[in-house]
């Protein structure tokens, strides 16, 4: 059931709940590596002896840790990369 | 209620009735996974049998994101303004859950529930992959093949037991090119253009590892989305000077923001680290045709 988590909480766990998400994925291969991170809200929260909730919750760190210009510095990013690509003359064919 | 038999389509198994089906119905692609080889890999609570009691197979719909023109505008947000069989997927797979139920009588879903936070009920790219449509990249471990290049899927959760596909026996990622250029540069093009959410390595032609961070991503991925929004919101309120808070609310970002979730299309916004990808461009090549110049 929704809830909103504890400022207290949030403060202590964010960090740890978002390195044990799928916010960060590591493989070896191709075969996702589920030890430590890449983990289910519940796994997360078996983990850390929390309320599956409140790890559900924890997920505003992924939008709360980032600087609040990252949108549009990214907006700026795609829009200088997509120019570049064709600057360069990467793609070919002229159809 | 008495038992009705089933209507048999001449020479065509059910599975390859149901392929057919999402074919006609606009997937460029169709493959069938077990949800016993899925839950060799979901975790609990994210499993096809999580959202439908005694679910057996899941069907799996691909198609070309986009028409391939959309890869050659220098504006990039022409691509994600573009991605078509988005549009189409949810239902393609409706349509086939429906078929399931009244031609054979076995329990189907055409959508599954929405993700919570960041994190998918059922990850679509864990049930191509087992179905045998793509392999993992070193892009964001983004399912690829060589017929559509980046993949666009939706998926019909299904009780019927049906033959699976079972996964591609050799990966799609990395590119002989690309091998070629780890050998000499240790990078691939993926690597060079998103070095803020991707790392890894290759060995013996093959991907060693390989690391996906995606936290910046969602920032370009969804770029004009719900998270933007949500911080646009923290960021004026908590701006203390008039102007600059109206300067935040009214600008051309937060707009666009706003006109990205009243239109549906917050997904998608990001194909960077694929523009370059050798196996992508490949997929975009349009085959030559030879037009009549009287009748052009």
């Amino acid at each position: 059931m929704p809830k909103y988590v504890s400022p207290e909480l949030y403060h202590k766990f964010k960090h740890h709940v978002l390195e044990m998400s799928p916010a960060i994925q590591y493989y070896v291969g191709t075969v996702a590596q589920r030890d430590s991170s890449s983990l289910s809200d519940q796994e997360i929260a078996d983990r850390l002896g929390l309320d599956v909730d409140d790890v559900t919750e924890s997920c505003i760190a992924e939008v709360d840790l980032l600087p609040a210009d990252a949108w549009l510095k990214s907006a700026n990013w795609k829009r200088e990369r997509a120019r570049n690509f064709f600057e360069k003359g990467r793609l070919r064919g002229k159809r | 209620m008495t038992a009705q038999p089933v209507q048999e389509t001449k020479g065509l198994t059910p599975a390859q009735q149901i392929k057919q089906r999402g074919m006609q119905k606009g997937a460029d692609q169709v493959g069938i996974a077990s949800v016993a080889d899925i839950n060799r890999y979901a975790p609990p609570g994210h499993r096809p049998d999580d959202i439908l009691i005694g679910a057996k197979s899941v069907i799996v719909f691909a198609g070309h994101t986009t028409p391939q023109g959309a890869w050659r505008s220098p504006d990039y947000r022409t691509h994600y303004h573009n991605r078509a069989f988005p549009r189409i997927r949810g239902g393609i797979a409706m349509d086939v859950a429906k078929f399931i139920e009244s031609k054979y009588g076995y329990y189907s879903l055409g959508h599954i529930p929405p993700p919570v936070g960041f994190n998918p009920s059922l990850s679509l790219k864990l049930c191509a992959e087992m179905a045998g449509l793509g392999t993992r990249s070193m892009a964001a471990a983004i399912l690829l093949n060589h017929q559509l290049g980046l993949l666009s899927l939706s998926a019909c959760v299904t009780t019927m037991p049906l033959a699976a596909d079972g996964p591609m026996k050799e990966p799609v990622c990395p590119h002989p090119s690309c091998v070629k250029l780890w050998e000499q540069k240790k990078t691939t093009p993926c690597l060079q253009t998103c070095p803020e959410c991707l790392s890894g390595e290759l060995e013996g032609g093959r991907i060693k590892w390989m690391r996906y961070d995606r936290r910046i991503c969602s920032t370009r991925a969804q770029n004009v989305g719900p998270g933007a929004w949500q911080n646009v919101l923290v960021e004026a309120a908590t701006e203390p000077d008039p102007d600059m808070r109206k300067s935040i609310l009214l600008g051309s970002f937060t707009r666009g923001v706003l006109e990205a979730i009243a239109l549906g299309g917050f997904t998608g916004q990001c194909g960077e680290c694929l523009r370059g990808c050798p196996v992508c461009i490949e997929a975009r090549k349009l085959p030559d045709k030879i037009l009549d110049p009287d009748r052009v």
